[in-house]
């Protein structure tokens, strides 16, 4: 199981910059698919929606490094699921948040990798064959990268899980509280990103009278 | 101006379809530019070049260029047609730099800043509605992918058929118009959602006033200071959760 969840990072690695882009690699999905993998589709939503709300507002704008969701949601779902129960969540949140850094720092490497091999070769000599090759080798590395860091996310996340999760005290409605507090900080920047509350208070007060009173109901 | 009966390039729809595997070779050096190279060399190849000349045509398009992925189609497309009429290679040259800087941005605010989280956001209202797993996950996948799809076949095309003149073309799309209405929905979602946290989860707490309080404070503190604040707190959140499970129950 630990190989199909590390080529489902793989793949999911590739997702998020170097093939399609069509977004499996996003939380909410790339957990779903972890939690049916494994299955518990809906503790994969769970899991994958909670870690969504706190990369919901990250802009992967040019260049910049930003946390890699996709190998981490695999992770934070298979943590969960081992962990059980509050302690899954909690433990599973954090699993995540920390292979999404890590994801995103070997994104970082690759990209200078990529640079260095492409600077190695004289421009006077780089041919069409020789600039497919390197693109298509990139792309395999790519998804190496993607399925090492799920891997060890996995490992690690595993033994963790296995000693931490009798230690956590909280029950299930103290646990969800406590993470959506953390998570309504990314809400409220994603209102700024929309636009702030100047522009967007009339939009945002209708939808949240209509998510109170649909939550009522 | 644009030539009424010019025909697509040969090689334009495997050109197009490459545009999927543009980033797979993004890199510090020349970010974009080795992929925009890449996805030349089918309409390089199919104007007849080979050898030498082909390698030749392919070094001229790999400096440096970066733009958002859903939009490179618009440069794409205007250079295969620039190639196919005989521009010459400084002509290009300054004509991907001067477009590249607008496709980043307009796709960054379109893309990554609108349509992006709006349709996370609706799949997020479903998800917490409690409908089966398959529901929001195929409800964002279609929807946002129909928008993604739609949005790189019509940059494409537009820059097949403008050309140079493109930059024009693009300014009167009104894209920007698209961006808000999708701000605009996404502060509504955002809105269920927050007021379904605030019921479901917080006011359901013990401690009602605290944590209603707590989730307000953290909202306006995520709106006061945006990207800046969402590294900080989420290692705050990381390291509470750590203390608690370092003290919890032994």
């Amino acid at each position: 199981m630990s190989l199909s969840l590390a080529l489902l990072g793989g793949l999911l690695a590739l997702d998020a910059t170097s093939v399609g882009q069509f977004m499996f690699s996003r939380p909410l999905v790339a957990g779903t698919l972890a939690g049916w993998l494994l299955g518990d589709a809906g503790l994969g939503l769970q899991v994958g929606a909670i870690l969504e709300l706190f990369h919901l507002a990250g802009v992967p704008a040019g260049g910049s490094r930003v946390p890699e969701s996709g190998p981490a949601s695999v992770v934070a779902v298979a943590v969960a699921m081992a962990a059980a129960g509050p302690a899954g969540l909690a433990l599973g949140l954090v699993a995540g948040l920390a292979v999404s850094e890590l994801g995103g720092m070997t994104v970082s490497w690759h990209r200078h990798m990529v640079a260095r091999v492409l600077g190695r070769t004289d421009p006077r000599f780089m041919t069409a064959g020789k600039l497919a090759a390197v693109h298509i080798s990139s792309v395999l590395m790519d998804f190496v990268r993607g399925a090492v860091v799920t891997a060890a996310g996995l490992v690690v996340g595993g033994w963790l899980s296995g000693f931490l999760a009798s230690r956590w005290p909280l029950p299930y409605e103290t646990t969800v509280a406590l993470i959506l507090i953390g998570a309504s900080v990314h809400l409220g920047a994603l209102l700024r990103g929309f636009g702030g509350w100047k522009n967007r208070r009339a939009v945002f007060l209708v939808g949240l009278v209509a998510g109170i009173v649909g939550a009522y109901l | 101006m644009t030539d009424v009966n010019w025909t697509k390039p040969a090689g334009w729809m495997a050109s197009f379809f490459r545009q999927f595997f543009i980033q797979g070779s993004w890199n510090f050096r020349s970010m974009l530019g080795s992929g925009f190279a890449y996805c030349m060399i089918p309409l390089l190849r199919r104007r007849g070049l080979s050898g030498d000349a082909l390698d030749e045509a392919v070094r001229s398009h790999m400096g440096t260029f970066n733009s958002h992925p859903y939009l490179v189609g618009i440069a794409l497309g205007a250079v295969a047609r620039m190639e196919d009429s005989g521009t010459d290679a400084e002509t290009i040259e300054k004509f991907k730099r001067a477009i590249q800087g607008s496709l980043g941005g307009l796709g960054d605010l379109l893309i990554w800043g609108a349509w992006l989280p709006a349709t996370i956001l609706l799949a997020l209202v479903l998800a917490w509605a409690g409908t089966p797993p398959w529901v929001p996950v195929g409800v964002f996948l279609i929807l946002y992918n129909a928008g993604h799809l739609a949005l790189r076949w019509w940059a494409y095309s537009q820059g097949l058929e403008y050309g140079k003149d493109v930059g024009v073309r693009i300014r009167g799309a009104e894209l920007s118009r698209l961006a808000e209405r999708a701000f605009s929905g996404g502060g509504v979602l955002l809105g269920i959602l927050a007021g379904v946290f605030l019921v479901s989860h917080l006011v359901g707490e013990g401690a009602v006033v605290l944590w209603a309080f707590a989730g307000f404070a953290a909202f306006g503190l995520g709106l006061k200071f945006g990207h800046r604040a969402l590294r900080s707190t989420t290692f705050v959140l990381v390291l509470v959760i750590t203390l608690i499970m370092a003290l919890g129950n032994a």
